[in-house]
C-alpha cells in the first residue's frame, strides 16, 4: 500500500483546501519529509491519516473520550463556515493479487442546526464503488488493519512508554496477534469457549426429564385414582342396581297387595259412579219401559182370544138381522112362487131350503155376546198384537241387555273395587317406595358423578400419556442434541486444545523470527554493537529479556531512556517487519530525546528502511541542517507547514525548512 | 164405566210400597197394571179376600187403565166371562180388586224379583 495524496479541507488549522503528495519518486527515496514548528498541526496530519481511513475508530491523540460527532465538529477549522463543513480525502495504491488498484477515500462532514452528517465516499479505479462505500469500515481491515496501525503511524514521543514491560508486552502480544492472525485464533478459542458453555448449558438442561418426571409421577398417581374410582364406580353400579332390585321387590309386592287397584281406585271409582248413573239411567228406562203396554204382553193370548170372540160376537150380531130379512124375503118368494102357481111339491122343497138354512143360521145366534166392545178398542188391541207389542218387546229386550252388561260391569268394578287394599297398608308401601326412590335417585347421582369423575380420570390419563408420549420424543430429540452438544463440547474442547498448541507453536515459530528481525533492528539502532547478543520474548506474557554476550540477562530498567525508545523503535519496526504487510510508516516526533549517537542511527538505519514510504513529520529541532543532510540521499520530497499568524491557517508548502 | 174409583187396603198399599223400592218404578198405576195382569196370567180363579179400602192410595180406572183402560176392562170382563162370574158392575169391581191383590202378594213374595228388570223378563218369559 502507498499514500499517494491527501487532501484536507477545513481540518483543523488547515483551513480551505490543502493537498499534499506523497508518492516517493522512486523506491530509492521512501522518505517524504514534512516539517513544522510545535502547534502547527503535526499531529493533526497524523490524525488525519487515520481520520479518513478509520473514521470514528481511528485511535485520535486529539479525540481522547469525546463522542465522535463532537470531535467531527470539533474538527472544522475554526474560521471556516461551520455550514460548508470540512473534508478528509485520502487516496492509495494497493496491490491485491498482481494487479494495482487506486482507491480514493473522502470523508466530508457538516453542520446542519445541531446535527452533524458524515458521509463517506470511496473511489475505486476512479469509479464511485456503492459496496465500498456502504460498508467501508470492514474493507478497510483489508488494507490498513486498524490494530497494527499503531505499528505504522506512531508518535516517536510516546513509543518510548513501549520499553516499559506492561506496554511492550502489549504491543508485542497485539502485533503478534493481529500479525498473524492470531486473533482469529484467539475469536475462534473465545467462541469454542461460549459454544461451549451454551452447549454445557443445553446439557444441564433437564427441562424435559423433569416434565417427565412429573407427568410419570402424575399418571402412577392419576392411575392409582382411576383404580380407586374404579373401585368406587363398582359399588356405587352395585349399590345402584341393588336398589333397583329392592325397587323391583317392592313394586312385586304392591302389585300383590292391589297397588295397582289401589292407584286404579280412583278410576274405578269414577267408573263405577259412571256405571251407576248408567245404572240409573237403564233402570229408569226399565220403569219406563214398564210402565208401557208390556203388563198386557203377559197376556197377549187372552187377548188373541177377545178378538176371537169380538169376532163371533160380531157375527151372531150379523147374522140375528140377517135371519130377519131373510124370512121375510123367504116368505115374500114363497108368495111369488104360490101366486105363480108353482108345483106344490116345488114349493115344498123350496120351503124346505130355506128353512134349513135358517136353521143353520141360527146355530150362530147361541153365540154368548158379552164384550160389546167399541171398534176403537177393537182397533188398538189389533195394533197392540200386530206392532206395539213387537216395538216394546224389542226395546225391553236391548235395554235388559243393557241392563245385564252393566250388571256384570258393574260386578266386576265391585269385585275390584273390594280388591282395592286399604289405604293404610299400601300407603306403607307406598312411602317405602318412595324413601327407596329418593335413596336410588341419591345414589345415581353419586354413581353419576363418580362416574363423571371417573371418565375425567381416563381422560386426563389420556392427555398426559400424550403428553408423555410427545415429552419422550421430545427427549429423544434432545439426548439426540444432547449428543451433538456432548460431541460438540468434546471435540470444541479438543480443537481448542489443538488450537492452543497450534497457537503456541505458531507463537513460538513467529516469536523467534519476531526476535530476529527485533535484534537486527535494534543491533541496527544500538551504538553499542556488542550489548545485545539476544533478545527474547515469553511466549505466555511476551516480556523482553535481552541477554548480553555470555547469556546473562540485561535489566530493562538499567537501560537509559534513550536506550529504551530505541529498543522500542526496533521493536515496532520488527515487527511491522515481521507481519509481512507493505504498510507506509508515518512518524511523528520521529527523533524525540535521542542523544546525537542514536539520532544518527535513526536517520541513517531505520529510516531509509522503516518502509517502502515513510512520511517523516520533524520539527526544526530533530531533522536539523546536519541530519537534513544526513537523510537526503532516501528523501524523494519534502513539504513544511507554515503557521499564518494573520490568517489564522496552516499552510502547506513545498520544501523543507531550508 | 163400570166403576169410577180403585182405593185400595193399607196392607195393598205396603206391598205396593215395596215394589216401588225394589223395582224403583214410582207409579202406583203401573204397578197395579203389572200386579192386575200377573194375577190374571194365573189361570186358577182368584181366591175372595175381604176387600178393605183403609188407605190413602186411590185412583180412577181411566188413571189405572191410561190410554189402554177399555182393554184392560175387556181383560177383566172376558176372564169373569171364563171363570164363569157375573158380568155386573159390581161383581166385576170385586174380581178386579181379587186380581190386584192377588197379583200385588204374587209380585210382593217372589224372592226373584229384584227390580223393574225382573218384571220384563216376566213379561217377555225370559227367566
Amino acid at each position: 500500500m502507498i499514500f499517494d495524496e491527501i487532501t484536507l479541507h477545513n481540518y483543523g488549522v488547515y483551513r480551505g483546501r490543502q493537498e499534499i503528495k506523497l508518492q516517493p519518486q522512486c523506491d530509492e527515496k521512501p522518505i517524504i519529509l514534512i516539517g513544522g514548528l510545535n502547534g502547527v498541526g503535526k499531529t493533526t496530519l497524523l490524525d488525519a491519516f487515520q481520520h479518513a481511513l478509520f473514521g470514528k475508530l481511528a485511535s485520535l491523540s486529539s479525540k481522547g473520550n469525546t463522542a465522535y460527532d463532537k470531535y467531527l465538529s470539533k474538527c472544522i477549522n475554526k474560521s471556516a463556515n461551520p455550514q460548508d463543513g470540512a473534508s478528509l480525502s485520502i487516496s492509495f495504491s494497493h496491490a491485491l493479487n498482481g494487479s494495482e488498484h487506486h482507491y480514493k477515500v473522502t470523508r466530508s462532514w457538516r453542520k446542519n442546526r445541531k446535527n452533524i452528517t458524515e458521509t463517506v465516499d470511496v473511489l475505486k479505479d476512479g469509479k464511485s464503488d456503492p459496496v465500498l462505500t456502504d460498508s467501508w469500515n470492514e474493507y478497510v481491515e483489508q488494507f490498513m488493519p486498524i490494530r497494527i496501525s499503531s505499528l505504522f503511524f506512531f508518535d516517536g514521543e510516546k513509543i518510548k512508554d513501549f520499553a516499559d514491560f506492561r506496554k511492550s508486552s502489549e504491543l508485542i502480544s497485539t502485533g503478534i496477534n493481529q500479525l498473524l492472525g492470531l486473533d482469529l485464533v484467539d475469536r475462534l478459542l473465545t467462541d469454542l469457549v461460549v459454544l461451549e458453555k451454551r452447549k454445557t448449558l443445553t446439557l444441564s438442561d433437564h427441562r424435559e426429564a423433569i416434565i417427565i418426571k412429573t407427568l410419570e409421577k402424575r399418571i402412577l398417581e392419576l392411575n392409582g385414582k382411576k383404580d380407586k374410582f374404579r373401585e368406587r364406580k363398582k359399588e356405587a353400579e352395585k349399590e345402584v342396581s341393588e336398589i333397583e332390585a329392592k325397587i323391583r321387590e317392592i313394586e312385586e309386592q304392591f302389585r300383590v297387595e292391589g297397588g295397582d287397584l289401589y292407584r286404579e281406585r280412583k278410576m274405578l271409582e269414577f267408573k263405577k259412579a259412571e256405571l251407576n248413573k248408567r245404572t240409573e239411567n237403564t233402570l229408569e228406562r226399565l220403569a219406563d219401559i214398564a210402565g208401557g203396554t208390556l203388563p198386557v204382553f203377559l197376556v197377549r193370548s187372552q187377548l188373541k182370544k177377545i178378538l176371537e170372540q169380538v169376532d163371533k160376537e160380531e157375527l151372531s150380531k150379523n147374522s140375528d138381522q140377517l135371519n130377519g130379512t131373510l124370512k121375510k124375503r123367504d116368505q115374500q118368494i114363497l108368495k111369488e112362487l104360490s101366486k105363480r102357481k108353482i108345483s106344490k111339491k116345488a114349493l115344498l122343497v123350496v120351503e124346505q131350503l130355506f128353512a134349513e138354512d135358517i136353521q143353520n143360521r141360527h146355530a150362530h145366534k147361541n153365540i154368548l155376546q158379552y164384550l160389546f166392545l167399541r171398534q176403537e178398542t177393537i182397533d188398538s188391541i189389533k195394533n197392540l198384537l200386530q206392532e206395539s207389542f213387537e216395538a216394546e218387546v224389542k226395546e225391553a229386550l236391548q235395554a235388559l241387555e243393557n241392563w245385564t252388561s252393566l250388571q256384570l260391569e258393574s260386578e266386576n268394578i265391585e269385585r275390584k273395587l273390594a280388591q282395592v287394599p286399604d289405604a293404610e297398608s299400601i300407603s306403607r308401601i307406598v312411602k317405602q317406595k318412595e324413601k327407596l326412590e329418593g335413596i336410588y335417585r341419591k345414589a345415581q347421582v353419586n354413581h353419576d358423578i363418580i362416574n363423571k369423575e371417573y371418565e375425567k380420570i381416563c381422560k386426563d390419563i389420556n392427555i398426559a400419556s400424550s403428553d408423555l408420549e410427545k415429552e419422550y420424543q421430545k427427549k429423544l430429540d434432545t439426548d439426540h442434541s444432547h449428543e451433538t452438544a456432548s460431541r460438540i463440547v468434546t471435540h470444541s474442547k479438543k480443537s481448542r486444545k489443538t488450537l492452543e498448541i497450534f497457537r503456541k507453536k505458531v507463537i513460538k515459530y513467529h516469536l523467534e523470527r519476531i526476535q530476529e528481525y527485533v535484534l537486527r533492528s535494534f543491533r541496527a539502532l544500538l551504538r553499542k554493537d556488542t550489548l545485545v547478543e539476544h533478545i527474547r520474548f515469553d511466549p505466555e506474557n511476551y516480556h523482553v529479556e535481552i541477554f548480553e554476550a555470555g547469556g546473562k540477562s540485561i535489566d530493562i530498567d538499567r537501560l537509559s531512556a534513550g536506550e529504551k525508545q530505541l529498543l522500542s523503535v526496533s521493536l515496532l519496526w520488527g515487527l511491522a517487519q515481521a507481519s509481512g504487510r507493505r504498510l507506509p510508516a508515518i512518524i511523528d516526533t520521529p527523533l524525540g530525546r535521542l542523544d546525537t549517537t542514536h539520532r544518527t542511527h535513526l536517520v541513517e538505519r531505520y529510516f531509509p528502511q522503516a518502509s517502502h514510504q515513510v512520511l517523516l513529520l520533524s520539527t526544526d529541532e530533530e531533522i536539523n541542517e546536519k541530519y537534513y543532510q544526513m537523510i537526503r540521499p532516501w528523501v524523494s520530497h519534502s513539504y513544511h507547514l507554515d503557521f499564518d499568524e494573520g490568517k489564522q491557517t496552516t499552510t502547506v508548502k513545498p520544501g523543507y525548512f531550508w | 164405566m163400570a166403576f169410577e174409583n180403585i182405593k185400595l187396603s193399607q196392607k195393598e198399599r205396603d206391598g205396593l210400597m215395596k215394589l216401588k223400592r225394589t223395582t224403583g218404578i214410582k207409579n202406583w198405576n203401573t204397578l197395579c197394571r203389572w200386579a192386575f195382569c200377573v194375577s190374571l196370567a194365573e189361570p186358577s180363579k182368584p181366591r175372595k179376600v175381604k176387600i178393605t179400602s183403609d188407605s190413602s192410595v186411590e185412583m180412577k180406572w181411566k188413571v189405572f187403565g191410561g190410554k189402554h183402560h177399555d182393554i184392560y176392562l175387556a181383560l177383566l170382563t172376558d176372564r169373569c166371562k171364563k171363570d164363569g162370574e157375573s158380568l155386573d158392575d159390581e161383581n166385576l169391581y170385586q174380581q178386579f180388586r181379587f186380581h190386584l191383590n192377588r197379583g200385588i202378594n204374587m209380585l210382593t213374595l217372589d224372592k226373584e224379583l229384584k227390580g223393574a228388570d225382573g218384571l220384563l223378563k216376566m213379561a217377555l218369559g225370559v227367566i
